[in-house]
């Protein structure tokens, strides 16, 4: 049978596993976010043709590149999934400031 | 499904996608989210943790060899985490699950992980999983097919393997196995199923479980 303290030992054991499993989680997030590009891809319409350009900013200088249609979609999708895991590590944030409270480290 | 719980129905589509679903058993604290959801009447599940493991039935499955790594990152926004040391491969999704691959200890065991040749991943191999890949039933989340152990090998899994746990593991285990417990006896003809299970288990098994019901004060049957 669980009883009254054990219960609370149960769950802040639970949540310290939580915390360092969000630690790992962030650590990997981290990793793969500094791995994929920054920026965002801009088109241009001249004269019924659509022109892509990857637009970054580097050494605080704007960078316009100019890319073929298959670059632009393979690196759309990766700046998507950049937005996608940097919105993921938010929430990661808030999760650890909930369990910290909870077990005060 | 909250958000955690639409996250691990994402990775059970992402895995159905693949093909290689039906080469798992879903275990650990999500399986008895598949229980609640599909086969225990009045079940409420323990706490769902962010791990979610997946028991490789078979080492040499699948035979179709997939770079699992490239197709979970590339084509379903998962995170990768391969340790330098090991070399075993996690997977985190959403933000909220870290999702493991493992496969049952062969032998005299391996202090080295087991290469899933056909997902290209190192994965750990875990001691006494016998009774649970021995014992597996289907349960339906949403529109998904999963295969979990049955409840009753479930419990009686956790109840076999809790004086090796860590001490704070053992009392979330016993919590489980009271759980599911009562939730099978509350079905007419599952209790039967748990005795012909117990008992079809080695007199060393049956013992170690005994003193663990024994010292909880837990009535198995």
């Amino acid at each position: 049978m669980i009883i009254g303290g054990e219960k609370v030992s149960i769950i802040k054991s639970i949540l310290e596993e939580e915390y360092e499993r969000l630690e790992r989680m962030k650590k990997a997030y981290s990793v793969k976010i500094a791995s994929l590009p920054k920026g965002s891809i801009q088109e241009k319409k001249i004269r019924n043709h659509v022109y892509y350009y990857w637009v970054y900013r580097e050494g605080g200088q704007t960078i316009n590149k100019y890319l073929e249609d298959d670059e632009a979609l393979i690196l759309r999708r990766k700046i998507e999934q950049r937005k996608k895991f940097e919105k993921e590590i938010q929430s990661i944030d808030e999760d650890f400031k909930i369990i910290r409270r909870a077990i005060r480290v | 499904m909250n958000k955690q719980q639409e996250v691990f129905y994402e990775t059970l589509q992402a895995l159905n996608q693949i093909g290689i679903l039906k080469h798992f058993m879903l275990i650990g604290s999500w399986a008895e989210f598949a229980y609640e959801q599909d086969y225990l009447r009045n079940f409420e599940a323990n706490l769902q943790t962010r791990d979610l493991d997946f028991l490789l039935r078979n080492l040499a499955l699948p035979k179709e060899k997939i770079n699992l790594k490239q197709v979970l990152e590339d084509n379903y926004d998962f995170v990768a985490s391969t340790d330098p040391i090991t070399g075993i491969t996690k997977f985190f999704k959403g933000g909220t699950l870290e999702i493991e691959f493992l496969v049952r200890e062969l032998g005299a065991g391996s202090i080295e992980p087991y290469h899933a040749r056909g997902l290209g991943i190192k994965v750990e191999g875990l001691r006494n999983m016998e009774l649970l890949l021995d014992n597996p039933i289907s349960c339906r989340i949403k529109d998904i097919e999963v295969i979990v152990p049955s409840p009753h090998a479930y419990a009686l899994h956790k109840l076999l393997i809790n004086k090796r746990r860590k001490p704070e593991k053992r009392s979330k285990d016993i919590r489980s196995v009271v759980k599911v417990l009562e939730a099978i006896k509350q079905i007419p003809g599952e209790v039967s199923f748990l005795r012909v299970l117990f008992d079809s288990l080695p007199p060393k098994q049956k013992k170690a479980i005994e003193l663990v019901c024994d010292e909880q004060k837990i009535e198995l049957i």
